[in-house]
């Protein structure tokens, strides 16, 4: 018999008090390998630096709320910016930003949050096809307006008649008109740049005809560049909640902006067991898993796409076209009295049924589409939280024609819970973090920080209490080794010398006991790893369900892999005090002692 | 092996402050493969002379020697390391009383006797010796599932699995009826002569002593 097989059968004797050494020191290795790995994958995951944008603009307020809700689609949107912001970093930042996109959130359908954002989010070859384009427009307005504006190389004002420019700037603004109308269907906004972009270029074929004023001539050449400029980092991308794995789909296509489309995350898709032509009415708010909700919006969102699964929060939300999303009246700046009125009203209303007017036509049905209603009918109706008496005030926000949506709210009304940004650099990212700091209404965050400050402020400390309770229980379970092994050492001094008598020498006994204590700490360090990553998939799929992402609990780094080396070696100190206990025993006495 | 003793004092510290001499061997002999039985009741030091002999116990003074196959080894100049590995490698044990290990099987207990002899265990050896013992049945049993006289013929099979040069043997058949007494020292007898062992037993039933070629009365050989 070798030791290992002596060992085992003195602990298989001892099956009760092994079983139970053992089931203590696996305790104390399972908290402790949990507490690590979640201690690291927790770091990885809030502490990440992988997010596809590098700054999320939002209102004042809590930094960190404001990365949880559009990071990991958590808690509600701690308020609303103006649209304006948007149209901000589209001009007056533009350089800054590689990317960007506006949020707005509100809504939900059965626990899952809608995201309003625009259709460039999704990448597809027409969008980098429109994208291109628009780069291709941008460097064709530098290569006219730039010297066109330039003293030195325009040093007389007015022009000629018959310099190039005025020719080419009139072409120029041609094709403004093209591709406004292209980058409509990714975001409406790239249109109202090249509008502006387009007026601006007119006013400066104007001025470069008509005028002396440099001034005015440098800053509408100016304006045009901003405008086009502006496209472009509207129209940037791709678009990636991680980076280098942009959107993709598992089935379908994108929403169009203008119709109350939605794109299911594949999670959501798999959960409620939804397909595309599916549709369902949205409610206010967070609504609870499987009710139904008395708030529900009249507006049906039909299913045109499911994409595959990012490993981000994403996969837990239903994305719509922020264009359908301002058409929904509660989505205005009075929601929370409105909401309170509509509720008296509906009280009051309770005994009359009247019929809605003009209920608005599902998208998913888009004819025969309503006729457009007369202008005089809506005009009234532009402020939609002017209606509180009003039953039909869903019905005033917009009007559909051929399906798609016109919005009847005016622009200044535009309300967003946030932009998500690319920047250019580290330094464009720290460019409007600054920028933002002056201002009154928002600001700017880095998520990958805000999460490091959060990871080292709150999951280390917590973590590190947590592990030193595991050190203490396995500290605790070190010494019930050593108890065990000890106590057994008094009924087993005759089996010692048995030993001894048989050949055994003393150091054999010593190496018997300690790697007895060894196979303890190892069997239970073994059973503690596997429990504990256990523990920490528990904690995975809670964190999933609660934030959309779990983490990696499969994977033992090197700390969970020293604790287990320290386990055992804990086990096998423990042991050399019975050792020693046993390497004293005289082997006459015991022999001849009955 | 050849067993040689000369001048072996061993004392004991007795409670009164004074000594107690427990071993006084001016010489002993013992043939390589001779059969010899020390004869003498309790109290004469047989225990103390045997655990001596085995490296057990450190005489105070005086020479054990063994000599083999033109080997020759003074016991009493090795350490106590040295000695623990001597013994299991040469010298085979059987006590009063059994001393099987409990949680252990006859086979796994006559293994035992193989495991501190730096040789590889022999299954096929130990399945013989207990064949022989008449216990080929009850390989796995434990020491409890066994008799009394079952369970010292498989000590006789573990104090023989090391194949040892020299059996010592204390008291074998003492706990045994007269039936199983006879049964196991002829066991062990045979046991010895099948592997070329010599044997040193020691025993206070005269009867069981005088079957063995030799007889010597402890008595005479320890002068205490």
């Amino acid at each position: 018999m070798n030791l290992l097989q002596i060992i085992l059968k003195q602990l298989r004797q001892r099956s009760l008090s092994t079983v139970l050494t053992i089931l203590s020191v696996a305790l104390g290795v399972a908290l402790a390998t949990a507490i690590l790995i979640v201690q690291r994958e927790g770091d990885k995951l809030f502490g990440q630096s992988e997010f596809g944008f590098d700054l999320i603009v939002g209102p004042k307020g809590s930094k960190l709320q404001l990365v949880l809700n559009n990071v990991y689609q958590v808690s509600e949107a701690q308020g609303t910016i103006s649209y304006a912001v948007y149209e901000d970093l589209a001009t007056r930042l533009r350089r800054e930003v590689r990317w960007m996109t506006p949020i707005a959130t509100g809504d939900s359908y059965r626990s899952h949050k809608l995201v309003a954002t625009q259709p460039k989010i999704f990448e597809t070859p027409e969008l980098a096809a429109a994208r291109e384009e628009v780069r291709k427009q941008f460097e064709q307005t530098r290569a006219i307006v730039e010297p066109a504006i330039d003293p030195a190389r325009t040093p007389t004002l007015p022009v000629p008649v018959n310099s190039p420019a005025l020719p080419q700037l009139f072409a120029l603004q041609q094709q403004f008109d093209a591709a406004g109308k292209a980058g409509a269907a990714f975001d409406p906004e790239i249109k109202r740049q090249f509008e502006a972009a387009s007026k601006h270029a007119m006013e400066l074929v104007d001025l470069l005809a008509t005028s002396e004023d440099r001034n005015a001539v440098t800053k509408a050449g100016q304006q045009v560049l901003d405008a086009v400029g502006g496209a472009l980092s509207l129209i940037g991308g791709p678009i990636e909640p991680r980076p280098g794995r942009p959107f993709a789909f598992a089935q379908g296509r994108g929403f169009e902006a203008d119709k109350f489309e939605c794109v299911l995350g594949a999670e959501v898709a798999e959960k409620l067991g939804m397909k595309l032509g599916d549709s369902f009415q949205a409610s206010h708010g967070a609504s609870e898993e499987g009710k139904a909700d008395e708030h529900a919006h009249d507006e049906k969102w039909v299913v045109v796409g499911i994409l595959e699964p990012t490993q981000t929060a994403f996969d837990r939300i239903i994305l719509i076209p922020l264009t359908g999303f301002f058409a929904i009246p509660e989505h205005g700046t009075a929601l929370e009295a409105m909401a309170q009125k509509v509720a008296e009203y509906r009280e009051a209303q309770k005994a009359e049924t009247q019929p809605p007017a003009t209920a608005p036509a599902p998208a998913a049905e888009p004819a025969p589409a309503p006729a457009t209603q007369p202008a005089d009918e809506h005009d009234e109706h532009d402020e939609h939280d002017e209606h509180d008496d009003d039953h039909h005030h869903h019905d005033h926000a917009y009007e559909l024609i051929d399906g798609r949506i016109a919005l009847e709210v005016p622009r200044e009304n535009w309300k967003i819970s946030s932009v998500l940004v690319k920047s250019r650099s580290g330094q464009s990212a720290m460019a409007v973090i600054w920028d933002y700091m002056q201002t009154p209404d928002a600001m700017a965050v880095n998520p990958a920080q805000e999460m490091r400050e959060f990871t080292k402020t709150f999951l280390r400390g917590s973590s590190l209490v947590l592990l030193l309770l595991a050190v203490l229980v396995s500290v605790v379970a070190a010494v019930s080794i050593l108890v065990s092994i000890y106590n057994s050492i008094a009924s087993r001094r005759r089996e010692i010398a048995i030993l001894r008598a048989l050949g055994a020498t003393r150091t054999r006994i010593l190496s018997i006991i300690c790697l007895e204590a060894g196979v303890i700490g190892l069997i239970g360090a073994v059973l503690g790893v596997g429990l504990g990553m256990g523990l920490a998939a528990i904690a995975s799929a809670a964190l999933d369900k609660a934030m959309g992402e779990g983490f990696n609990w499969a994977h033992l780094s090197g700390g969970e892999l020293l604790y287990f080396a320290g386990a055992v070696v804990l086990a096998v100190v423990a042991g050399l005090v019975p050792a020693l206990k046993a390497y004293s025993t005289s082997v006459a006495d015991n022999l001849i002692a009955e | 092996m050849a067993l040689s003793i000369q001048q072996l004092l061993k004392t004991y510290d007795s409670p009164d402050g004074g000594s107690v001499t427990v071993l006084n061997v001016e010489q002993f002999h013992i043939a390589d493969g001779e059969h010899v039985a020390l004869l003498g009741g309790s109290g004469t030091g047989k225990t103390t002379l045997l655990h001596t002999i085995a490296g057990i116990v450190t005489p105070d003074s005086g020479s054990i020697a063994f000599s083999w196959d033109g080997i020759s080894t003074e016991l009493t100049s090795l350490s106590e390391a040295v000695r623990d590995v001597f013994r299991g490698q040469n010298l085979g044990y059987i006590f009063q009383t059994h001393h099987l290990l409990p949680g252990f099987t006859a086979m796994e207990n006559v293994l035992l006797g193989m495991s501190f002899t730096g040789r590889k265990a022999d299954r096929a050896w130990a399945k013989h010796l207990l064949e022989e013992v008449g216990l080929g049945s009850r390989l796995n049993y434990q020491p409890a599932k066994l008799s009394v006289g079952q369970q010292q013929r498989v000590a006789v099979a573990r104090a023989l699995a090391s194949r040892p040069r020299l059996v010592l043997a204390d008291e074998p058949t003492g706990a045994l009826d007269p039936n199983n007494a006879q049964q196991v020292l002829d066991l062990i007898r045979k046991l010895c002569t099948e592997v070329g062992a010599s044997l040193l037993m020691v025993s206070h039933d005269h009867d069981i002593a005088k079957q063995l070629p030799r007889v010597v009365d402890l008595k005479e050989l320890n002068r205490t």
